[in-house]
């Protein structure tokens, strides 16, 4: 057990932002320490061998929502970074026909004129409008939020520069961004189209990590995220990282690396060492403590604030927020090994639609159905999905001619009745592949391995409170200045040099790494102001 | 349209005798200007306006609410909950925690409904102020914001988008009182408990209450006092259309070809109808015309009118004086109010609808014969468009159910009725010229209110057409809080 002060910063949870945030401390010239509790790095962002020749993006994806600039200052692509465009989603539909939307505008708009020749028209303006509100909104997600309620100097003038921003959107902007927050996505879509599967295709993204339906207020808000994609400058497009999400958080890793961050995997902290309301360090679950005077946590709000740390170090009111902080998972995962790709019925054959995202997603009705199941405490029976076969675009994901699919699930709430048992567990995949199967009856006998994620599975294998992948839900009240928290939503706790940088702070969740981000300029001017 | 020569002239014309209209054209005709006010109905006071719905039995369905008692029926004792913050002993029987919370909480939500008031009482602040008046209206605001203190501040900021349901299951643990309330979170509104925003709503709710409270007038106080100012009143008498030229609202055209011209136009109807039905679109943008289309009303609520040949006094909770006097709500959980929404997501009617019922004649005995007695049921949810079958064939089943569910917490009750009028979403429209059935004239959810309401460009009750101006409850702030866009309507017109 050593008491020597080794480190500047020791940053717990090897995440994607623990990673960035690490990589950005690192390269500002301090002495980094990240510890993970799994062999692994990366979180939610891992790559994984479930079956032999098989290989997953666990849990997370696709990326899109990574940060350009971090892209750019941690020289990711130089770290092994490649992300290959995603480009079309196609929703089969129960009538055997099916809705496309390809990389091609053109061909989008004649594939939606198809269907309808107004919707056709109004994809255009709505893809417009979306492009300026997701430029409106991509400034927010880089600023600290200020705290509304204090009249500090810092605060006073992030809320003015808050205000500017918003004024300088001009009205019309500015009522339409106000109305993506608080509208739900179907009452959204109403306003733009006709076409039931269009609108229930573009609101499932709403959805994705909520538990909310796209009939619910505050949905429409996260419509915006597919807009937010910026994979080498392009607006909107969705991409896979070669290898799976893993190599993201490696390239992240490998940036760190670089710069001198010391990065320990199987070593899960216990807890955070405060003396006299100051941050010393850490001691690991075997008890060897490791000091920094500079701690952050990349774990989510109720680790970082009720387990980390002892509640005697913290105000009731902010202990209050963390315990009303809600999380409430609500999405699963199936990975499956398949022998042959599954065959649509209603785009027979292999094609270019297995390059991109399948979305189950067939009326608004559909999904609000699926919600309903949830909210009475069951998994849904008929599922929103989304499928992605990653060894399309990356063959060596699985062995030769194979193919692995991910499918992201929803509704499957953590607090399920009975709660998580591994016959429940199966009972969702069964319902998953049944649904599946409908549309594609070639699937049973092509599986040749099938993983079933559930919400408890999650919080479980990479500790994310309640299985939420957003490391808290992206609802109104828990965004921006109450993320996590009012009055502490800029990274620092009360505990002097004890910081938190997971995706419970602003802007949230995402594979983003902006949070991690923020909070490595935050450590730096406090330390900057102490020197 | 233009006004043909020889047409009676005026300065300002009110369409519709609402409250609202009514406190316009007062003003307005204060300010020494020859108001002429046209009301289609005979009678006046809009959806607050009271209904002979039987031989000698009145009430007014859609009329303003004072009492602060509201009763939870359900399995066993009946919990009695003050909304003012009493403590409630009934709900110490069910639990210790929540008596104890429930006074903190009861006195928290009216202090943030007060700020909403103080919010109420001038038009909603823009994020482009412009002028100094706006900017001292801002500031003014900010201060009442921070007047609060920082904990205020911080419960307003987490309660206005919050679920109802996730904002009673931080506090409370009796289902009963949940239920009760989360109901309060959604009446009237196209949503259920566990959306964002009903919070919100039921803190607009408890401002409004607040406000009845504050002045209660009858309808017919505000007709006395239009009369008073000089208001010229015409009634049963239908607006076919305003008259724009140039861009410029230059009279109206009434029934019978009837042409009258005037400079300015205050209309209280519904935003669509004042609009889109009265102004030929091509006087509009096509943005302004899209914006006003997609206002949403979405009627839920039955109400029923029941004449009864007494109280049903046998189960009255012994507790306090007159429960009977607020309202009986039999919402027994959360879960219970949300499934109950859920059958409007598909365009039917709930299997078990939540319900309230009120007893207006305890307090306004005049309302039936001496002896008996008018009850109000509301019942939610039943959509106004539904997906199967038509109103016509629903009507009764739906009232029948209702009867027979509140005959199961109150034995007896169903013998009492003598006679009844249901009124579905599509009567509410038609006998009250409220769109959609929706009282609240455009439902007051997060994205139409404050400068959303009805559509940003109209927000501040002029509209694009010069000399026309908009208010009633589709206009900020909105539904059961009377008087307030007439007043603030009629300060925009002469402001010009």
């Amino acid at each position: 057990m050593s008491s020597r002060q080794n480190w500047d910063v020791i940053v717990v949870g090897g995440g994607h932002n623990g990673l960035v945030n690490a990589a950005y401390l690192a390269r500002a010239g301090r002495k980094v320490l990240v510890l993970e509790r799994r062999p692994v790095l990366g979180g939610a962002a891992v790559s994984e061998q479930i079956f032999p020749g098989f290989t997953f993006s666990v849990f997370s994806y696709v990326v899109s929502l990574l940060r350009p600039e971090i892209i750019r200052d941690l020289e990711l692509p130089r770290h092994g970074l490649q992300i290959l465009p995603l480009e079309s989603t196609v929703t089969p539909l129960p009538n055997g026909d099916y809705l496309g939307s390809w990389g091609d505008a053109d061909l989008t708009r004649r594939e939606i004129y198809r269907h309808s020749p107004s919707d056709a028209e109004a994809s255009v303006e709505y893809g417009h409008l979306m492009v300026h509100m997701a430029k409106a909104v991509k400034p927010i997600l880089s600023l600290v939020p200020p705290d509304p309620t204090s009249l500090a100097p810092s605060d006073l003038r992030g809320m003015l520069q808050l205000g500017r921003h918003l004024r300088s959107l001009g009205r019309d902007q500015f009522h339409a961004l106000y109305k993506l927050l608080t509208m739900s996505s179907a009452d959204y879509l109403d306003e733009w189209f006709e076409f039931g599967p269009l609108k229930a295709t573009k609101a499932a993204s709403g959805i994705i990590g909520t538990f909310l339906g796209p009939r619910s207020p505050g949905s429409a808000y996260v419509l915006l995220h597919h807009y937010m994609g910026e994979i080498d400058g392009a607006f909107r497009a969705w991409g896979f990282c070669k290898g799976g999400n893993g190599t993201v958080s490696a390239a992240i890793a490998s940036a760190a690396r670089s710069h001198g961050a010391m990065l320990r995997v199987e070593a899960p902290v216990k807890q955070v060492l405060v003396r006299s309301g100051r941050a010393r360090g850490v001691v690991l679950e075997n008890g060897e403590e490791l000091f920094a005077p500079v701690v952050v946590s990349g774990l989510d709000a109720r680790r970082t604030y009720l387990q980390l740390v002892e509640s005697k170090e913290l105000p009731e009111d902010l202990l209050q927020q963390i315990r009303r902080f809600r999380f409430r998972g609500s999405s699963g995962k199936v990975n499956l090994a398949l022998s042959e790709l599954p065959n649509f019925t209603c785009l027979p054959g292999i094609g270019a639609h297995h390059r991109g995202a399948i979305s189950i997603s067939p009326s608004i009705d559909y999904l609000e159905r699926a919600f309903d199941d949830a909210k009475a405490g069951g998994f849904s029976k008929r599922p929103y999905m989304d499928i992605v076969f990653p060894s399309m675009i990356d063959p060596n994901m699985a062995p030769p001619g194979k193919h692995v699919a991910s499918i992201f699930v929803q509704y499957a709430p953590y607090h399920i009745e009975g709660g998580w048992t591994d016959a429940r567990r199966e009972a969702f995949g069964d319902a998953v592949i049944e649904t599946l199967s409908a549309y594609a009856p070639n699937l049973k006998s092509a599986i040749v391995g099938r993983q079933v994620i559930t919400p408890a599975d999650i919080e479980q294998k990479i500790g994310l409170t309640e299985g939420n992948i957003f490391q808290g839900e992206l609802a109104l009240q828990q965004l921006f200045f109450q993320r996590p928290a009012l009055r502490w939503s800029s990274y620092n706790t009360p505990i002097r040099g004890y910081y938190h940088c997971g995706a419970s702070t602003h802007p949230g969740g995402g594979v983003m790494g902006a949070a991690g981000r923020l909070a490595a300029f935050r450590i730096l001017a406090d330390s900057g102001a102490r020197a | 349209m233009n006004v043909a020569r020889g047409a009676r002239i005026f300065d300002a014309v009110v369409i519709g005798g609402d409250v609202d209209g009514l406190v316009a054209a007062a003003r307005l005709a204060g300010s020494g200007s020859k108001v002429l006010l046209i009301n289609e109905s005979d009678a006046l006071g809009g959806a607050a306006r009271e209904l002979e719905f039987a031989p000698g039995y009145r009430a007014a369905p859609f009329a303003p609410v004072s009492s602060a008692t509201l009763v939870a029926l359900g399995d066993g004792e009946p919990l009695v909950l003050d909304l003012a913050g009493a403590p409630s002993e009934s709900l110490a029987r069910r639990s210790a925690s929540d008596a104890a919370c429930w006074p903190e909480f009861a006195r928290r939500m009216q202090a943030l409904a007060g700020f909403l008031s103080e919010l109420y009482r001038a038009p909603p602040p823009r994020i482009d102020a412009e002028g100094f008046g706006e900017f001292l209206a801002l500031a003014n605001l900010g201060l009442k914001f921070r007047n609060l203190g920082r904990t205020g501040m911080a419960e307003l900021l987490r309660t206005l988008p919050i679920p109802i349901a996730d904002l009673l299951d931080d506090e409370f643990e009796t289902p009963a009182l949940k239920g009760l309330l989360a109901a309060q979170g959604v009446m009237d509104l196209a949503q259920g408990p566990t959306a964002a925003g009903t919070a919100f709503s039921f803190l607009h709710r408890q401002a409004g209450r607040l406000a009845a409270a504050r002045q209660e007038v009858p309808a017919r106080a505000y007709e006395q006092r239009a009369l008073e100012s000089g208001v010229m009143i015409e009634r049963s008498r239908k607006v076919y259309g305003i008259a724009v030229r140039d861009g410029r609202a230059t009279g109206v055209v009434l029934d019978a070809g009837e042409e009258i011209a005037c400079r300015t136009v205050i209309s209280s109807l519904d935003p669509n109808r004042s609009l889109l039905e009265l102004i030929d679109p091509r006087h509009h943008d096509p943005e302004f015309i899209h914006a006003v289309r997609n206002i949403r009303y979405r009627g839920v609520t039955t109400k029923i009118l029941l004449a009864l040949a007494a109280l049903p006094t046998t189960v009255l909770p012994r507790a306090v004086a007159n429960p009977l006097a607020g309202g009986l709500v039999i919402a027994p959980t959360i879960r219970d109010v949300e499934r109950a929404y859920e059958a409007t997501k598909y365009g039917r009617c709930s299997e078990e609808p939540f319900l309230e019922i009120r007893f207006p004649s305890i307090t306004q005995p005049d309302l039936a014969p001496t002896g008996r007695h008018v009850a109000i049921l509301h019942v939610q949810y039943t959509p106004y468009r539904l997906r199967e079958g038509a109103w016509s064939a629903l009507r009764d089943s739906i009232a029948d159910q209702a009867i027979a569910r509140v005959d199961r917490h109150l034995p007896g009750f169903a013998s009492l009725v003598l006679d009844q009028l249901v009124l579905t979403p599509p009567d509410i429209e038609s006998r009250f010229g409220l769109r959609e059935g929706a009282v609240s004239q455009g439902e007051m959810a997060l994205d139409q209110i404050l400068f959303m309401r009805p559509v940003p460009a109209a927000a501040r009750y002029a509209t694009p057409i010069e000399g026309l101006f908009l208010c009633g409850a589709g206009t900020h702030p909105g539904v059961g809080l009377h008087g307030i866009s007439g007043e603030l309507a009629a300060r925009a017109a002469t402001a010009k």
